[in-house]
């Protein structure tokens, strides 16, 4: 805890600010028992990402792995930045949020948001 | 508080701005994205191609010219057996190529190619012919 009675936290928010955070660039398909989702997540790997249901909100984040590299490497020329990614999803009460699964690979992350099934229960019909 | 309000602000506007230049329908914004870095005798090449993997990545260098081609396969897309709906199509499937001039002229068969987590790093050193020559100063 802190001994100050009030801090000002506006320059965390600047930090927050110089911080690179992308929304990455998504697939969303449908069929009658999953949603699929992948999002593109490239330079963060299986451990960093974190999927979460809060409510009715999906989040899906992921941080950025600095690669360890040589001190001397100096950059020439950059059309990326690397950072870390961050996008949120409304969802309804049809996706099943126990069931959800999600796959890491190749830089993107596959997410299946499996729907609830309406339940029809089938009676036999016995020949007599 | 007002300060901290149009932080946000230009945070969000941001990445709005970066978001929807990657997702343009335009085709001057060049795929894959790549940075370039220098180390002493070595060029390094680092382009971001989620969802490809290394078996359909192609890789061509000849001197000073790099070409990185592939095409990257979606997991859903191809499935015409499930009765899949698109409700969204923003990441970069199918075919793509980009043509790199290098620098510097760089030795080909020594050029080594990493990927992992979506970024491929190319290692090309430089040609021998092109790097600096010491040139002693004889005194007279």
């Amino acid at each position: 805890m802190s001994d100050t009675q009030i801090l000002d936290k506006s320059v965390d928010e600047s930090k927050k600010f110089f911080k690179n955070e992308y929304i990455p660039e998504v697939n969303i398909y449908i069929d009658d028992a999953n949603l699929y989702l992948e999002a593109n997540i490239p330079g963060a790997s299986e451990n960093s990402v974190d999927v979460s249901v809060e409510k009715n909100i999906l989040t899906i984040s992921a941080a950025h792995n600095p690669v360890a590299e040589s001190e001397n490497l100096a950059l020439q020329y950059a059309e990326y930045e690397p950072g870390d990614y961050r996008r949120t999803f409304q969802i309804n009460e049809s996706i099943d949020v126990d069931q959800i699964k999600a796959v890491v690979k190749n830089g993107v992350l596959y997410l299946n948001l499996p729907l609830r099934q309406p339940a029809v229960k089938k009676i036999a019909v016995a020949a007599n | 508080m007002y300060f901290t309000n149009i932080l946000n602000d230009l945070h969000r506007m941001k990445n709005e701005i970066a978001f929807k230049a990657r997702n343009s329908d335009f085709n001057y914004v060049e795929f894959p994205l790549i940075q370039i870095l220098k180390n002493g005798d070595y060029l390094t090449v680092k382009a971001e191609i989620p969802g490809i993997s290394s078996e359909e990545l192609d890789l061509a260098i000849s001197d000073d010219v790099l070409t990185i081609s592939g095409e990257i396969k979606s997991a859903h897309a191809d499935n015409t057996v499930q009765k899949l709906k698109i409700l969204k199509q923003e990441r970069k499937t199918g075919k793509f190529q980009r043509t790199i001039e290098l620098p510097f002229a760089v030795e080909s068969d020594q050029a080594e190619a990493v990927f992992k987590n979506g970024i491929l790093t190319i290692t090309l050193p430089v040609k021998e012919a092109v790097k600096a020559k010491k040139i002693t100063v004889k005194s007279e």
